[in-house]
């Protein structure tokens, strides 16, 4: 806490100058917040971590200006990234729309091939749960407990109210709570992991269609 | 390369964790760092590249001489990536196998050679369909294997993209099956073929992947963690390598593993692909071991349109016995490419020559290279430039519901599909397979031309300018009747039917009925298209004048069709009691007209009219009669999704009228489980958020409905957001945010206002809601002329409108009140009164609370006599099983009412009576206070 002023005000400093033109102010930045800003595409889109985690790089030079200076630079590169994944779904959402309510999570979403490689087993799990509650609600808990941001900072990269942000991560923890009793019991069920959620989902629809 | 202590560092800084969460085991969980053990490599590579990118340095990462570029894929093996060759500057793919790590090192050596030796033999296959590998390596302990780069699906993902017909699936499979066979000429066995190994290129053609790659696996000992997510699983669990779902028996032995194995996870998956589930059931692995070694496959449940024919060779496939398969890939691809090429030859049209050819040869057998087949070749009911065209007229009138164009092209296509399907079948059932007569056939022809036509009228409905578009078009599509309305089944009983009673059936044999039955189909539709487009006076006035010429021609599924239109457009037209009850005839014959001509699923739809148009008239049982009705009428008929989901909402509605709100939840979640986006998915998931919001779970239905809210915005989805907007202002409201309600209520408002095609009734309710949330925040003036236009809307309106109007009087006698002017609110009481009596039984609970608000009014005007008579007479009406809260209200006005006129004992009884009643409700603390004021500032509570 007590580091957390300076570091603060040196990553403002690096951000002016590399708006400004200074490269390796850039690369300082870059090294920063690479991790950061993979880490969140990584546990949502990840067969696309690499492009998106770019195309936010490329966003913050452009866009490097435009910070307020209200907010910390942490949870300005995170609304960048934020308005990246929502501009990358948006673009792959239009001819896929799910309406059922679990829809928004990212493994409804039918996104990401792979599964995360995690250091164990109860973290593998967490990181599937995680996948399966609704993204606005995985993005509060990953940028809460991962990044270690406050509801005034991830509200600030989400673009709404504190107080939302604190209701959401309430019920985000009710429903991953929710997900990981019935991923833990699930693990032997062969419909609902041998098979995954989202292929079977995928099947019903064209059983339902081919008709 | 940076090392992996950046991952490490998550700053769970405690301070910022607030303190709630401390004593909470999830958040321990949480924040322990999420080290991503096998993912530092991908991250170094996509670190160094867009390093490179932005600052221009290169550092990249290289495998050999290979530099990547990213990662394009991981599975149990390890990694795939992207890279770049620059001696022969060309792109490429790198799978790295990572492992090795238990083995000591001349172990490791060995096999290492072992597993190149079988990389290289694996990269002598050169067939166009399997991927070519151009290198294989090692470096440092991993092994990799440089591949052609594939842009393109894999074959999982080619079937999730899009419904497949049969005969898609089984061209893409030949191509397949060439690519095993000629491993399997090499003597190579893949051992783990399924559909995530098959990479699709853009330009069609399919390539088989990681030949041998689980044998090299297997000696690496990679001990992955061992899974039931459709990954190959390590040798330790099983002593055995293969992916589960896909194994041969002999691979769950252990025993040794040839090309058989190859062909069974090949027709394993062509079962998968072609019926949608798998052929071997199990929950748990156990489970499915046992099953697939004992042999206990299951035959398809539906054969989504494959031939029979087809069905025994991939059932052949899978044999348990690796000697009852077929003899080899090369056999089985041979006569897959048979099927393909029988079907495509039994050409042509049921005519009355060709049945007499066909039966003169006998049906069975039809020779290949004959000229004139029985059977067409795939008649389709649009060409290729319609459907373009329909296409882009969608596409260009789209201003507000983008998202419906997708949707309502696959149900075109759906219905297209199906019909070429059930053209063809029924020719072929009778003129090839000898299965059905002759009479079946011409039934069958004659209900499926019905349905051309219909089809065709649609789409020119669609490519016409000015037609219906975004969701309008989607609704417009979906009342297409599918094909299997003109199953075999359905009109074989028709034709029994019409035996017994000697109906004719549809359609006559002359020219002149021919041509006009073809108008009138064509009229149906223009009605359908007017009342897509909210022209509904038009749209009934087509319905009934086809209703009455199709009752003179004696066409029976057309009269039940146009009754039907007739009856749902007049329902919403309705503005007397006459009108009603005139459309509601008309739905009441359409149903037995429906069942007479063979269409159980339209009648299920007349009663699923009927069943929702009950509320209206108020008479809920019979609301439950019409749901039980189309229930027993749709399970006559054959499955449709649209009629399922409507079936499953009217139950929901039917369930929430009653107050079992557990049914009417698992209700709705069902209908919005069947998917699709449109009218019906965002009406169930707005069920949800109202049973949700019934039972005070208000946090929950303001997640349901943000969720609706979000989806319908990303999918621009707008004139769906008007009611998600309403109902959220809704749960505000209950929530107190007053000011949050207002803003939704008047943001639901202005979509309202800006779609063409509004529900009139949907739109006065938001803005009843509206006027509520201005009241509550003082603004009592605007709110009472807001509601005095909504109730001149809803008079105008009719009896349709009398439920919504009660409630826009309720609101108003309140804004009267708040204003102090209490003459008012009692004319709008007597007003609402009488509205109540119009329409409901004495004893019905509207009553009771018009009795109550009049009561309140009453008071406030000061005249307790008038306040006195309401109360008491609504008090004894009302039963003990009616509403507590109403009750208690009720109560409350009876004890003021007493009070005034100076019987105090019967005021003090009446507020003993509220106070109990208050006790009993949740969340009533605040009422129970005022009245407690009320009565100690009188004295009442210290009297006895």
């Amino acid at each position: 806490m007590n580091d957390e002023q300076p570091t603060e005000q040196q990553d403002r400093r690096l951000l002016q100058a590399w708006v400004a033109g200074d490269r390796r102010a850039g690369e300082q930045l870059y090294d920063r917040y690479f991790d950061v800003v993979y880490r969140f595409f990584r546990s949502k889109i990840p067969e696309a971590t690499q492009d998106l985690t770019q195309t936010t790089m490329e966003n913050l030079i452009k866009s490097g200006s435009n910070f307020q200076g209200t907010g910390s630079v942490r949870s300005f590169v995170l609304g960048i990234a934020v308005n990246v994944l929502r501009h990358h779904l948006r673009a792959r959402g239009r001819d896929r729309l799910e309406l059922d309510g679990e829809a928004a999570s990212c493994e409804d979403l039918g996104l990401g091939p792979f599964e995360l490689v995690a250091g164990n087993q109860d973290q593998k799990l967490l990181v599937k749960a995680l996948r399966r509650i609704p993204l606005e609600h995985q993005i509060v808990v990953e940028l809460h407990y991962w990044e270690g941001l406050n509801s005034r900072e991830i509200g600030e990269a989400l673009g709404v109210p504190a107080s939302t942000i604190r209701d959401r991560r309430q019920r985000a923890k009710v429903l991953l709570r929710q997900r990981l009793g019935a991923l833990m019991d699930g693990e032997q069920r062969v419909e609902s992991t041998l098979m995954g959620l989202r292929t079977w989902a995928a099947d019903l629809r064209r059983k339902i269609r081919g008709g | 390369m940076i090392g992996h202590d950046a991952m490490v560092d998550v700053r769970a800084n405690d301070s910022m964790v607030e303190a709630s969460a401390s004593n909470d085991p999830l958040s321990v969980e949480l924040r322990r760092p999420m080290v991503e053990a096998g993912d530092g490599f991908a991250r170094g590579i996509a670190y160094e590249t867009i390093r490179q990118r932005l600052f221009g340095h290169v550092r990249a990462a290289t495998i050999g001489r290979h530099r990547l570029e990213k990662l394009i894929g991981s599975g149990g093996m390890g990694e795939v990536y992207a890279a770049h060759d620059p001696e022969l500057d060309r792109r490429v793919a790198i799978k790295r196998v990572v492992g090795c790590s238990d083995v000591d090192a001349d172990d490791a050596q060995r096999l290492r050679d072992a597993l190149l030796r079988d990389a290289r033999s694996a990269a002598r296959v050169q067939h166009p369909h399997v991927v070519e590998i151009y290198d294989c390596g090692v470096q440092g302990d991993d092994l990799y294997v440089v591949m052609e780069l594939v842009e393109g699906p894999t074959l999982d993902q080619w079937l999730v993209e899009g419904p497949r017909s049969w005969r898609e699936i089984v061209e893409l499979f030949v191509q397949i099956g060439q690519g095993l066979a000629a491993a399997h000429e090499q003597g190579i066995v893949h051992r783990d073929f399924k559909p995530s190994n098959v990479l699709i290129g853009t330009d069609g053609r399919a390539r088989v992947a990681d030949f041998g790659l689980a044998r090299v696996a297997d000696e690496l000992k990679v001990t992955r963690p061992g899974n039931l997510t459709g990954e190959a699983i390590p040798a330790t669990s099983l002593g055995v390598v293969g992916t589960p779902q896909y194994m041969a028996p002999e691979q769950y032995r252990g025993s040794s593993v040839g090309p058989p194995a190859d062909q069974f996870a090949y027709c394993n998956a062509l079962y998968r692909a072609l019926f949608h589930a798998p052929p071997f059931s199990g929950r748990t692995l156990d489970e499915l071991a046992s099953n697939v070694m004992e042999g206990h496959l299951r035959p398809p449940a539906d054969r989504h349109g494959a031939p029979r024919a087809l069905v025994g060779l991939v059932l052949r496939g899978l044999a348990s016995d690796p000697n009852d398969r077929h003899p080899s890939m090369s056999e089985l691809v041979d006569r897959l490419r048979a099927v393909l090429l029988r079907r495509t030859r039994i050409a042509w049209s049921c005519g009355a020559a060709a049945v007499a050819l066909c039966t003169a040869l006998g049906g069975y057998w039809w020779p290949r290279d004959s000229m004139a087949s029985p059977c067409a070749v795939d008649e389709a009911p649009w060409t290729v430039q319609e459907r373009a065209r329909v296409h882009d007229a969608l596409l260009e009138r789209s201003t507000t519901d983008s998202w419906a164009i997708g949707p309502s092209m696959a149900v075109l296509d759906q219905r297209a599909h199906t019909w070429t399907a059930a053209r063809k079948d029924t020719c072929e059932a009778t003129l090839v397979r000898g299965e059905q007569s002759s009479e079946v056939m011409d039934l069958r022809v004659a209900c499926l031309e019905r349905q051309r036509v219909q089809f065709s009228s649609i789409r020119s409905a669609l490519e016409a300018p000015g037609g219906p578009a975004g969701i309008e078009a989607l609704s417009l599509a979906r009342q297409l009747a599918p094909a299997s309305d003109c199953s075999a089944e359905l009109v074989r009983q028709l034709a029994t039917r019409a035996r017994a009673f000697s109906h004719r059936t549809e359609r006559s044999a002359t020219p002149e009925s021919e041509a006009t039955w073809r108008e009138l189909t064509e009229r149906l539709t223009r009605a359908r298209v007017a009342a897509a487009l909210a022209d509904y006076p038009r749209a009934l006035d087509e319905a009934r004048s086809v209703a009455e010429l199709a009752e003179a021609e004696g066409f029976g599924y057309l009269l039940a069709e146009a009754r039907l239109l007739e009856g749902a457009y007049g329902m919403r037209l309705a503005r007397t009691q006459q009108q009603h009850d005139r459309a509601r005839k008309a739905l009441e014959d359409s149903a037995p007209l429906a069942v007479a001509s063979g269409s159980p699923r339209l009648a299920a739809v007349a009663f699923l009219e009927l069943a929702a148009m009950a509320p209206i008239t108020g008479a809920s049982e019979d609301r439950s009669i019409w749901v039980e009705l189309a229930a027993a009428h749709a399970a006559l008929a054959p499955f449709d999704v649209d009629l399922s989901r409507r079936m499953m909402l009217a139950r929901g509605d039917l369930a929430r009228e009653r107050g079992s709100l557990d049914d009417a939840l698992r209700h709705y979640r069902q209908a919005l489980s069947l998917g699709e986006p449109g009218h019906d998915a965002t009406r169930a998931a707005l069920g949800v958020a109202e049973v949700q919001r019934a039972r005070g779970d208000l946090l929950d239905a303001r997640q349901t409905l943000e969720d609706l809210r979000r989806m319908l915005e990303r999918a621009g989805g707008t004139s769906l957001l008007a009611p998600t907007l309403h109902n959220l202002a809704l749960v505000a409201l209950d929530q107190q945010a007053v000011e949050e309600a207002r803003e939704l209520a008047s943001e639901a408002d202005a979509f309202y206002r800006a779609s063409a095609t509004v529900d009139e009734l949907e739109h006065q309710q938001a803005r009843i809601t509206l006027a509520r949330a201005l009241r509550l925040e003082g603004g009592a003036m605007l709110a009472q002329e807001i509601l005095l236009d909504v109730v001149a809307v809803l008079a105008a309106q009719g009896i349709v409108a009398r439920p919504v109007l009660l409630h826009a009087l309720d609101e108003l006698i309140e804004a009267h009140l708040d204003l102090g002017v209490p003459h008012d609110a009692r004319v709008t009481a007597e007003r609402l009164l009488e509205t109540a009596v119009l329409h409901y039984p004495d004893g019905h609970a509207e009553v009771a609370l018009a009795r109550m608000m009049l009561a309140k009014a009453a008071l406030a005007a000061g005249d307790p006599e008038l306040a006195l008579l309401q109360s008491r007479h609504a008090h004894e009406s009302l039963g003990a099983d009616a509403d507590a809260l109403l009750r208690a209200e009720l109560g409350f006005r009876y004890a003021q009412a007493a009070f005034e006129i100076g019987d105090r004992a019967t005021a003090r009884q009446r507020w003993q009576e509220t106070n109990e009643l208050l006790d009993g409700i949740p969340g009533a603390e605040f009422g129970r206070a005022e009245v407690q004021r009320w009565a100690e500032e009188r004295g009442l509570d210290r009297e006895r």
